[in-house]
């Protein structure tokens, strides 16, 4: 029962930014647009990289990969790890937090309603550059089960890093660039628009802390080598513990943070 | 008044709130500024021991200036703000440990503007809120259809938030409030800037139907005197974070003593008169005014009892000579009270 409580105010929280977003007239035309532009640019940013640097192609053909598939199933994953990290940080604001927080509201819940909208558009997103890569390009991805586990867990592992940001910001009260800089490491170190081998060893080493690189390599052995959970399992653990990981001390230190704001009496001060 | 366990539907013990709060210094340079060097912190005292109790289906109001420590109770009875020291029980329920069953039970109202979605229309606004406070879905579109015409907001529940007037966003503040059928609702300063027709109609509405008719305990902050002299069973004259004086409006005004100032208009009387009304037992003190060429005298004496007391003052002028022209009586307003029991306590301070 109480359960169906949580769920049902996730829905509604859907509901509201689903309400909220399409308020704005042109919001949907020009996100449409976005995505279809970043579609085309990153297939043909693929076909130009992958065409003039032989020693990247050689690379990642023996990866099974070309690098126009390479980049678009890097930026479509990526479409969900950006979002993880800004949907809490962006619907902590004045304005309504305390309101939030002062209804009967669990964490995980405000947690999760948060942040819905912003993955169901970051699927929007997914789905915009698979259909321009097969459309277009004439790839041809494998959409198996094994993608959508992974998919969670590299959430879930991003949602840790973004409510430490969250817990930065409540008591700094600005907007912390820290998770953001995480990020933009994260894509330098983890592959997003090269393989890591080309890296020099001690970055490669790093990546192995980085989630963005378990679900980017997990993903594209999903999605354009159809590799099922039973073959990609080994690192798939890796990614869990690094999720487990950076969910609990995601999860601590925004307790934490919301805790401090508390005993400071600064929760609405911005 | 004494209140059993089962009555008592807020307990504040001793409920402190202190803040740390960086020292202003004009002085400072850019420098020190930038680098945050050399900050000096002092401890600001927000409510300062506060114990107070608040009855079941009881309109309670919280009555101090701006920065008396109003709006700082309200956070800490609704889990917002941590106290420093002593605690608050909320429905039987510790804001310390117990913050979700107390939220659980409660209603809130901090602001106009604040938890609403300005692009939602109000209708929308209330329903989101309705299932973050647990509201049965079967239950909640009929209480915001009852809602939004008992505070005459149907017609304009389907535009935009954005649009509403500043009373049309109090009325929904306030429909917000009574969303969750809780047993308390705090409510901090539900009128203020608002016209004074519309401040009278959420007066009565908070009055009549909140607490009389549906037996809801309210906590309300005001800074209007007569806000919570017209609608609230008790008050709480608040400064600077203490608790200056606890009653009902007219104990408060009774604690002033001179309860009731006469002024009399008399022909004819000696110029000692006062002197005379003075010892008098019940008047605290006997001043003439004005006394012109004709021998008309107004006189004002303060009186603590009535009882006797006035036909005294009546028998003493007569026998002294003089005719009564009229006599005025005039009770003391909460104002009177309260500006007495802030100055009071402000000169209090500097003694200390």
């Amino acid at each position: 029962m109480s359960l169906l409580r949580e769920m049902w105010k996730i829905f509604y929280f859907l509901k509201r930014d689903l309400m909220n977003w399409t308020s704005y007239k042109t919001n949907f035309m020009f996100s449409l647009v976005d995505v279809v532009i970043a579609s085309f640019t990153f297939g043909y940013l693929g076909m130009a990289a992958g065409a003039g640097n032989q020693a990247v192609q050689e690379e990642l053909r023996s990866l099974g990969y070309t690098y126009l598939t390479y980049i678009l199933v890097g930026m479509s994953v990526d479409a969900y790890m950006w979002q993880s990290v800004a949907a809490i940080q962006e619907s902590i604001n004045p304005w309504n937090v305390e309101e939030i927080l002062v209804s009967p509201i669990r964490l995980p819940t405000f947690v999760l309603g948060s942040s819905l909208f912003g993955y169901i558009w970051s699927t929007f997103y997914f789905a915009a550059y698979l259909v321009v890569g097969n459309l277009y390009f004439h790839i041809t991805f494998t959409l198996n089960a094994a993608l959508l586990p992974v998919l969670a867990a590299g959430i879930a592992a991003m949602v840790g890093l973004s409510m430490i940001g969250a817990a930065i910001q409540i008591l700094t009260k600005r907007w912390n660039p820290v998770v953001w800089i995480l990020h933009i490491v994260g894509n330098f170190v983890s592959g997003l628009w090269y393989t890591i081998n080309i890296l020099p060893t001690s970055v490669q080493i790093a990546s192995q802390f980085f989630p963005q690189y378990y679900v980017l390599s997990l993903s594209r052995l999903a999605l354009i080598k159809g590799a099922s959970m039973l073959e990609i399992w080994p690192e798939y653990l890796k990614l869990l513990a690094v999720a487990i990981l950076f969910l609990g001390i995601g999860l601590k230190t925004f307790s934490w943070g919301l805790s401090k704001a508390k005993r400071q009496g600064s929760l609405g001060h911005f | 008044m004494v209140f059993s366990l089962a009555d008592c539907k807020i307990e504040t013990i001793n409920l402190t709130k202190t803040f740390l709060s960086e020292k202003e210094e004009e002085s400072k340079k850019l420098l020190d500024h930038l680098m945050r060097r050399d900050r000096k912190h002092e401890i600001k005292v927000a409510v300062d021991h506060v114990n107070m109790k608040v009855g079941s289906g009881e309109l309670f109001g919280l009555l101090g200036p701006n920065g008396a420590g109003k709006t700082t109770m309200i956070k800490m009875l609704c889990t917002l703000i941590y106290p420093t020291e002593g605690t608050a029980l909320v429905n039987g329920y510790d804001v310390r440990k117990e913050g979700f069953m107390v939220r659980r039970s409660i209603s809130t109202v901090l602001g106009p503007e604040r938890g609403f979605w300005w692009r939602l229309s109000g209708r929308q606004n209330l329903e989101f809120l309705a299932a973050m406070y647990d509201v049965p879905r079967s239950v909640a579109a009929k209480r915001i259809g009852e809602l939004l015409k008992l505070l005459d907001m149907e017609r304009d529940a389907d535009r935009t938030f954005q649009k509403y007037s500043m009373g049309q966003k109090r009325k929904l503040t306030l429909a917000k409030a009574l969303l969750p059928d809780a047993a308390v609702l705090l409510l901090d300063e539900p009128t203020i800037g608002l016209d004074p027709t519309i401040s009278r109609d959420i007066r009565k509405f908070i009055r009549e139907k909140v607490v009389r008719e549906d037996g809801k305990t309210v906590l309300l902050t005001t800074h209007y005197m007569e806000e919570a002299d017209q609608i609230c069973d008790k008050i709480a004259i608040i400064h600077e974070g203490k608790v200056a004086a606890v009653g009902t409006p007219s104990e408060i005004k009774d604690a002033m003593k001179e309860k009731v100032t006469i002024e009399l208009k008399v022909m004819g009387c000696p110029t000692n008169v006062c002197e005379v009304l003075g010892v008098i037992e019940g008047v605290t003190d006997a001043t003439t005014i004005s006394h012109d060429s004709s021998g008309l005298q107004t006189i004002r004496a303060g009186i603590v009892s009535m009882e006797g007391t006035l036909q005294r003052i009546i028998e003493l002028t007569l026998k002294s000579g003089g005719k009564i022209q009229s006599i005025r009586t005039e009770a003391p307003t909460l104002e009177d009270a309260f500006v007495k029991l802030t100055k009071a306590k402000l000169i209090g301070d500097e003694e200390r």
